[in-house]
């Protein structure tokens, strides 16, 4: 029958042309766009573990989420950025990146669109080492381009000294990268010094909370985990047994541990011009009929956090302010504000505003 | 009866023929046109012209940049054809389902094949592979292997009670429950990273799309088609009659079963693997189809290829021309796209369409 041959017919032609198009093209070698060979390389390692050679200095950085801005622009680089994110943008339109208002879009961290980026041609993609596309897939896709893809995350503290130098020796920026680095570690090694003698049994126990009631982080390895900024500030997290993330616990649970100390973040920040609505967060906690008979609640140690001073990029201030909280009188003369505004002032080159904690830190 | 009557039959049966292949032929171009067109629409800034030379110089010498080339034969072109693929793919398996079954209310998905798929894929994840080590391919072959470990389930479930339609209905409902379930516990435990990528799998998507797996998707397709379209007479009839009438007239009902089902899950297994879930087509393109063409199989298979590509390149394009530069996911333009066009087709149409 005419239909049937005609059928058969087709499909040899579609596989024909199928095995010898992607056989073909798989192994074929783009040529790479002419890489400019007076520009020195070096080789460098990202946080995914990957050695991934860059121009030095990379003048040209397409960035695939906020954090990379920020710490581009304490290292004086922010003219480099020629393509940011979705998330980057928000930023931007609230008016914490003006100089970035004419920088084009170049998708989101979860799904970049890799003809923008080719257009744009970077020298380097900087973005998050461990969540998908992964950086090997995405220098997959931006292999005939020639552009490099590194991948930093700026939000593990354990390892943000490192990320920050192998951003400023991609910049060859090693001044200001010493001392944008000196001003954190810096406080850092005061709130060790001040804490490492503290016993166990006086160690402040912490219950931290997110912005949903009852959410509560573990994971203390990583880093970048709540419970390893309650450390690195003396304290000890209520659910230290916990590896999972982040996790639901039984109120009950929460009040038989008896916390010294309660947290809870807010994504009230920088752009939070009066604190009523910290207080509102506050009053709930402090009305929870089972824990007003914890440490904390009688003693009137519970706090709101700003997530900007305690996440994301800014997981390098939650030590300096949980350190103040938790032991005022190792740290009377230390005044977290203070940081948070040279920080910004300095570093951000932005004015300094908002709120962090509530009630407010003598 | 007459000679006259006979004649009359057989015209007709042949001007029934031809109009079916010329509406399979007319798909077949839209297809085409949506194609060419596809392959011009990106974030990059490229001339029509330019995409046709770039096209045209990889077969033949031309002078074209190499941004360009990059552009449309490593980034447009690979994704546009797995999605040719893929729509083909997931829209025939889910027209054999729904011909097995009996039901139009099931998809290549019934038997439980996403939720495998997906427990597969986050345990792998949540073993480290992807993120620590193995790369993609780990994860792909474990979504693979639990899917056919899935089907393979069902399947000898309906040879313990019997391969009837409620049974591998509520054999894959129960499965895929199950598999759920597991995948759930999995990603509880997972940290915010690994949980990320299980859930990023789950979402179809044709950003991964390379060669590679082009190929592969393409190759399975064409190999599992021929086989299904050798069936088409026993699904016809399996349709319109119950077991006992059908197997009165030859059919071996439920070997044709066990074998559709397992075409279906292989090419669904396969395409899932390197998309995530696509889902919707593999329900929907069948009906549209329906619609448009008939419930004879002959041309319904083919038809129905020709219609989930159709399907899942239009809402490729739709998601990626809404607001750029963000690509809005796959299955969610895809309802968009689809439902419509379902819906205007099930009002308008006068006859009944199912059977």
């Amino acid at each position: 029958m005419n239909y049937k041959a005609l059928l058969i017919l087709f499909m040899i032609i579609m596989f024909t042309l199928t095995v010898s198009s992607s056989g073909c093209i798989s192994q074929s070698a783009f040529n790479e766009l002419g890489e400019d060979s007076s520009k020195n390389t070096i080789k460098i390692q990202d946080s995914a573990g990957r050695y991934v050679e860059v121009p030095q200095p990379v003048e040209r950085i397409v960035i695939l989420w906020d954090n990379p801005a920020e710490e581009l622009r304490s290292l004086g680089a922010t003219e480099r950025i020629v393509g940011i994110d979705t998330e980057t943008k928000k930023k931007v339109d609230a008016g914490f990146f003006p100089e970035l208002a004419d920088v084009p879009v170049v998708g989101s961290w979860d799904e970049p669109d890799y003809e923008k980026i080719a257009e744009l041609k970077p020298d380097v993609v900087i973005m998050l080492s461990s969540y998908p596309p992964l950086p090997d897939d995405v220098q997959k896709k931006l292999e005939p381009f020639g552009i490099a893809v590194v991948g930093l995350d700026f939000y593990r503290v354990n390892v943000w000294e490192r990320e920050v130098r192998t951003l400023g020796f991609m910049l060859d920026a090693e001044e200001e990268t010493d001392r944008y680095i000196h001003f954190f570690t810096d406080e850092w090694a005061l709130i060790k010094e001040r804490t490492k003698d503290i016993p166990d049994g006086e160690m402040k126990k912490v219950y931290f909370e997110g912005l949903e009631s009852y959410q509560t982080y573990g994971g203390a390895d990583y880093g970048c985990g709540i419970p390893g900024m309650v450390r690195a500030a003396g304290g000890i997290d209520l659910f230290p047994e916990f590896s999972a993330y982040a996790f639901e616990v039984d109120p009950e649970e929460v009040a038989g541990r008896n916390p010294d100390v309660i947290i809870k973040g807010s994504t009230q920040g920088y752009f939070a011009n009066e604190s009523s609505k910290f207080e509102i967060i506050l009053t709930e906690i402090t009305n929870r009929p089972e824990l007003t008979d914890t440490n904390a609640v009688k003693s009137g140690n519970v706090y709101v956090i700003s997530w900007d001073a305690a996440a994301g990029a800014r997981k390098k201030f939650g030590p300096i302010y949980l350190a103040k909280i938790f032991y005022p009188e190792k740290f009377e003369d230390y005044d977290p504000n203070l940081i948070m505004k040279q920080y910004l002032e300095v570093f951000q080159g932005v004015e300094y505003q908002g709120v962090y904690c509530y009630p407010q830190l003598e | 009866m007459s000679a006259n009557s006979e004649i009359c039959m057989i015209e007709e049966y042949s001007e029934y023929v031809t109009r079916k292949t010329l509406l399979l032929f007319a798909g077949f171009v839209t297809l085409g046109m949506l194609i060419l067109f596809a392959v011009t629409v990106g974030a990059a800034d490229l001339k029509i012209e330019e995409v046709f030379l770039v096209v045209y110089s990889r077969f033949f010498s031309a002078k074209v940049s190499d941004f360009s080339y990059g552009v449309v034969w490593h980034l447009r072109l690979p994704r546009l054809l797995m999605g040719v693929f893929a729509g083909a793919g997931l829209a025939a398996a889910g027209a054999v389902m729904q011909g097995i079954t009996r039901n139009p209310l099931v998809s290549p998905f019934t038997i439980g094949i996403s939720s495998a798929a997906a427990f597969g894929a986050s345990l792998s994840i949540y073993l480290g592979a992807g993120l620590l080590w193995g790369g993609q391919v780990f994860i792909m072959g474990s979504a693979f292997f639990f899917s056919l470990l899935c089907a393979s389930g069902v399947f000898s479930l309906t040879r313990l009670r019997g391969s009837s339609p409620e049974t591998l209905v509520l054999a894959g409902i129960a499965i895929s429950y199950l598999f759920s379930a597991m995948a759930a516990v999995i990603q509880f435990f997972a940290s915010e990273e690994k949980l990320m990528a299980m859930v990023h799998w789950s979402f179809g998507s044709l950003s991964n799309a390379n060669w590679d797996s082009t190929a592969v998707i393409a190759l399975s397709l064409l190999l599992v088609f021929p086989l299904l379209m050798k069936y088409s007479w026993d699904l016809n009839a399996m349709m319109f009659v119950n077991d006992e009438t059908a197997k009165s007239l030859g059919i071996n009902t439920s070997r044709v079963r066990t074998v559709l089902l397992l075409l279906s899950a292989l090419v669904t297994s396969v395409i899932i693997s390197f998309t995530g879930i696509i889902g919707f087509i593999g329900l929907v393109a069948p009906h549209l189809t329906r619609f448009l063409i008939g419930g004879d199989h002959r041309f319904l298979l083919p038809g129905t290829c020709i219609s989930g590509s159709i399907l899942v390149v239009a809402a490729d394009i739709a998601g990626r021309i809404i607001m750029p530069p963000v690509v809005l996911p796959l299955g969610v333009v895809i309802s968009f796209v689809g439902v419509p066009m379902f819906l205007y087709l099930l009002i308008s149409r006068k006859e009944e369409f199912w059977k």
